[in-house]
């Protein structure tokens, strides 16, 4: 690797694309930008290589020595995410890949309220249904066609029990953490279908996020035909 | 499965990310007196003390280089009485996690009793991988005795 790299440092500025050479790399033509090239990749992990900078270790004792943050050991990993105004999560550990938002071809006569239609993920088709319509969100989302340039709607495509499922969300906020003991009971104003579906609340900067139940949902959306 | 790649003297190893529970940077490591190389310290693990195992030290009998790809790795560990343990392993240039396949890995048709921790192996373009598993190391290096069964780590 010494070898090459030396040869190598610094190509993406002398025959990459931040050259103004006329004669570029013919690795381009295989990987078409600088980034997907091995050689630029190893050549940034090369910033991993430096040595501590003065009192580094000192700072992550700081971090490290907390017990303010959930420790990772008795914590449950989700991913929250919104609909509407309200906020939901399921178990990190059931995602599968969070998609940009696509449209979904609806089905014709399909009697199950639950589904959406199908829709293409990585080639191949999956039924998406509709999770606002299992949680009976009424809130719309304030930019319901999702044409704004600030819109964050995405599709999660979640392994509930070994079926995959799509959703379509207004928006994912990303990766937490919450103690089992932390979680509260769900409102008694909702409904008692959408209760069951509901393990517990927990806050999470500033917003109540409710923890979906894995299996009850699966157990729902499965036993749905079309 | 996901793997977590590690160096020790250039040749690479993986650990599976399921006993990991946390990849934490450098922190500062109280020395133990009379210990063994390999042992580097106890950490401050959220407010309670993690013994922290170098690897380089126990593979290779050099200390691991402080860098910034050297991490300690919070790993989980069954014992072979059903206790659990949680340990920190010292690792270098531990900064890539690997996607393999468990079906990719294959008997290395060598055994040395004095490593037991060294697993099965696979292979890529830039060469051989070898598997650590983490339960073993304890059992390399006297777990009745540097790590008594008392707390609830």
């Amino acid at each position: 690797m010494k070898q090459g790299d030396e040869k190598a440092r610094d190509c993406w500025n002398r025959v990459g694309v931040w050259a103004h050479a006329v004669t570029r790399c013919e690795r381009l033509q295989e990987v078409v930008h600088c980034r997907n090239c091995e050689i630029f990749v190893a050549a940034g992990k090369q910033i991993f290589e430096r040595a501590l900078p003065p009192d580094y270790r000192q700072e992550n004792l700081v971090s490290l020595a907390s017990t303010g943050t959930i420790s990772p050991q008795d914590s449950v990993s989700i991913i929250v995410f919104r609909l509407g105004d309200e906020h939901f999560c399921l178990p990190a550990n059931v995602f599968e890949t969070v998609k940009e938002s696509r449209p979904v071809h609806r089905l014709p006569h399909v009697k199950n309220p639950f589904v959406k239609g199908v829709v293409n993920i990585a080639g191949k088709v999956c039924l998406c249904h509709s999770l606002r319509t299992v949680l009976a969100v009424n809130s719309r989302d304030h930019d319901p066609a999702g044409k704004s340039r600030h819109s964050y709607k995405r599709l999660i495509v979640v392994n509930l029990d070994a079926g995959r499922y799509v959703f379509p969300v207004d928006e994912v906020k990303g990766m937490a953490r919450y103690r089992p003991e932390q979680l509260k009971s769900p409102p008694a104003t909702i409904g008692d279908e959408v209760r069951r579906l509901i393990q517990g609340t927990f806050q999470h900067q500033g917003e109540r996020v409710a923890v979906l139940n894995v299996a009850r949902l699966h157990h729902l959306l499965h036993a749905g035909n079309l | 499965m996901l793997f977590l790649q590690f160096t020790v003297d250039s040749t690479r190893y993986v650990l599976a990310t399921r006993a990991i529970i946390e990849v934490v940077p450098l922190a500062p490591l109280q020395k133990q007196p009379n210990a063994p190389a390999h042992i580097a310290g106890l950490m401050n693990y959220r407010g309670r003390s993690l013994p922290v195992i170098d690897i380089s030290q126990l593979f290779a009998g050099y200390d691991s280089a402080l860098r910034l790809s050297s991490r300690i790795v919070v790993v989980k560990l069954a014992l072979p009485d059903g206790a659990q343990r949680t340990i920190g392993l010292l690792l270098e240039k531990a900064t890539e996690i690997l996607k393999l396949d468990e079906s990719q890995f294959t008997e290395p048709g060598f055994e040395n009793p004095h490593t037991p921790y060294l697993d099965k192996v696979t292979m890529d373009g830039q060469g051989m991988l070898q598997r650590v598993s983490p339960e073993n190391i304890l059992s390399a290096m006297d777990a009745e005795r540097l790590f008594p069964a008392t707390g609830e780590h």
